[in-house]
């Protein structure tokens, strides 16, 4: 069996798949069942001054037959007094002593108020904590979580707050509500974070039921935004980590997490940047024991790549991911139709021929067959043919290697060289 | 006329001016496309002729820029 441990900046744990804050680590009943259950490790749902919910708080996105494509909740932190939480947190770790513990947390952009709730809560003996600056709903109307996670200045300085008392490694959660993530990572690591944490959840509204005009979910008629996750915003979250990653001021460990709902996706995330990955979603649609398969496949992948630890895998893709303006343009990609596999149902046609590059031919063979082809001079390589076709193997996107890479900046680089040439004669 | 048939014939273009020892002097690039000014040399480098070309396809755009940049590298 590889090593699955992990270590994220200082914080050990046996496996790199942590439950999320959220409502899956609201008591130490369910993190012990998860504990059970195979998980890593858990951030215990956002502790700060208790707050009072309503009634009905979650809402779904069914896609085409796949149940919780996306998820959106305005649950808001833990509703329970802080004791509770931390006797069942001393109770929890007690019981699992090498199982991994981080305490949310969440309070007013207040100095005094970041320095007593990090003395409280590391007084029972959590691994980390985790800052929570990125809850999109409620509790950023009262200028806390994605509110102070979206202005760089208070990250910062709330980071440096909770560090001056911590005596734990402290991870920065950050919203995906802001145009550039990488400006509040910056500002965490400025302020001292020891990790970073991403992607909390998405502003959102589900809908609006059609019969009624009521937003879904609404509260006794109303709705209220909030926060979208699950599968659907996987891509978003793999591109906000790896940005991230890739950056030069932000060197610090990265807990990734954003639609991860198999091992699969963890492994993703991981060779993106991140160091472990945190679940939410898919727990709450299938139940703890998911963490079973997870940790068997991640197990098989790393014997079948000979990897001894799963650590090998961190970081491994983001040389591989950079701007646009790096890409070779003269690299071609065309599309080959396998007309023996082919149904001829004609996706990749319309598809083509309506919203992309008209470059798919219906023709007849020397049997009469209604065939397709592809007219490769014309083909821009964009994949929709293939993203379309339901046919496995019908349609293959072949690769035709340039024997002269130019990129957009290098080319704009000497275009400008040569201007410059001219111009100074 | 396709786009491809339009690469095919603003690439030709391209060749037939640098096979008559023209060179590419200088690009100006705008929402039309690109403008490139191509120059044969007379005597004592003075300029004995001169061709611009619009080339409006992206692949002939590259096509001539990998010429040029593979010329400077």
């Amino acid at each position: 069996m590889a090593d699955l441990s992990i270590n994220l900046a200082g914080i050990q744990s046996p496996n790199p798949f942590w439950l999320a804050s959220a409502p899956p680590t609201n008591t130490g009943y369910q993190v012990q069942k998860a504990f059970e259950a195979g998980w890593g490790g858990a951030v215990w749902k956002t502790l700060g001054d208790p707050v009072l919910n309503v009634t009905s708080r979650f809402s779904a996105m069914h896609f085409n037959g796949q149940r919780v494509a996306g998820f959106n909740n305005i649950e808001l932190i833990s509703d329970r007094p802080i004791e509770t939480n931390l006797a069942e947190i001393l109770e929890t770790k007690k019981k699992y002593p090498n199982h991994t513990i981080i305490a949310s947390l969440m309070v007013e952009p207040n100095q005094e108020k970041w320095h007593e709730i990090v003395k409280r809560v590391q007084a029972v003996g959590v691994d980390g904590f985790e800052l929570n600056f990125g809850c999109p709903h409620g509790m950023a109307e009262r200028g806390m979580g994605a509110a102070s996670g979206q202005v760089p200045e208070l990250v910062e300085k709330q980071t440096y707050w909770a560090k001056e008392v911590s005596e734990v490694p402290v991870i920065v959660k950050l919203t995906p509500n802001i145009t550039d993530i990488t400006a509040t990572a910056t500002a965490a690591v400025a302020g001292g974070a020891d990790a970073v944490s991403m992607i909390n959840t998405i502003n959102s509204l589900m809908g609006v039921d059609l019969d009624t005009w009521n937003t879904v979910p609404n509260v006794a008629g109303k709705g209220a935004h909030g926060g979208y996750c699950g599968p659907a915003v996987k891509p978003i979250a793999l591109n906000m980590v790896a940005d991230c990653a890739r950056h030069p001021h932000i060197q610090v460990p990265i807990s990734g997490m954003g639609g991860v709902s198999n091992w699969q996706d963890a492994v993703e995330f991981m060779l993106l940047g991140a160091t472990g990955v945190q679940v939410c979603t898919a727990a709450m649609h299938h139940g703890f024991r998911i963490v079973e398969d997870m940790i068997d496949g991640l197990n098989n992948y790393l014997e079948e790549k000979q990897l001894s630890s799963v650590m090998d895998l961190v970081g491994k893709s983001v040389e591989k991911y950079t701007d646009w303006g790096n890409l070779d343009l003269n690299h071609k990609v065309v599309a080959q139709i396998n007309n023996d596999v082919c149904i001829n149902c004609n996706k990749c046609y319309i598809a083509c021929d309506d919203t992309s590059h008209q470059c798919i031919d219906r023709l007849v063979d020397q049997n009469g067959n209604d065939i397709l082809r592809v007219r490769e001079e014309d083909c821009v390589g964009c994949n929709l043919c293939s993203i379309v076709c339901p046919v496995d193997g019908a349609i293959e996107m072949v690769d035709i290697a340039s024997d002269h890479p130019m990129t957009w900046n290098e080319r704009q680089g000497f275009l400008k060289t040569m201007q410059t040439q001219i111009t100074n004669g | 006329m396709s786009e491809s048939q339009l690469v095919i014939q603003e690439k030709q273009q391209i060749d037939h001016l640098l096979q008559s020892d023209y060179r590419i002097f200088s690009i100006e690039e705008n929402l039309s496309g690109s403008f490139v000014c191509f120059e044969k040399e007379g005597l004592e480098h003075t300029v004995k002729d001169k061709e611009i070309l619009l080339i409006k396809t992206a692949e002939a755009r590259k096509y001539f820029s990998t010429i040029l940049f593979y010329q400077r590298v």
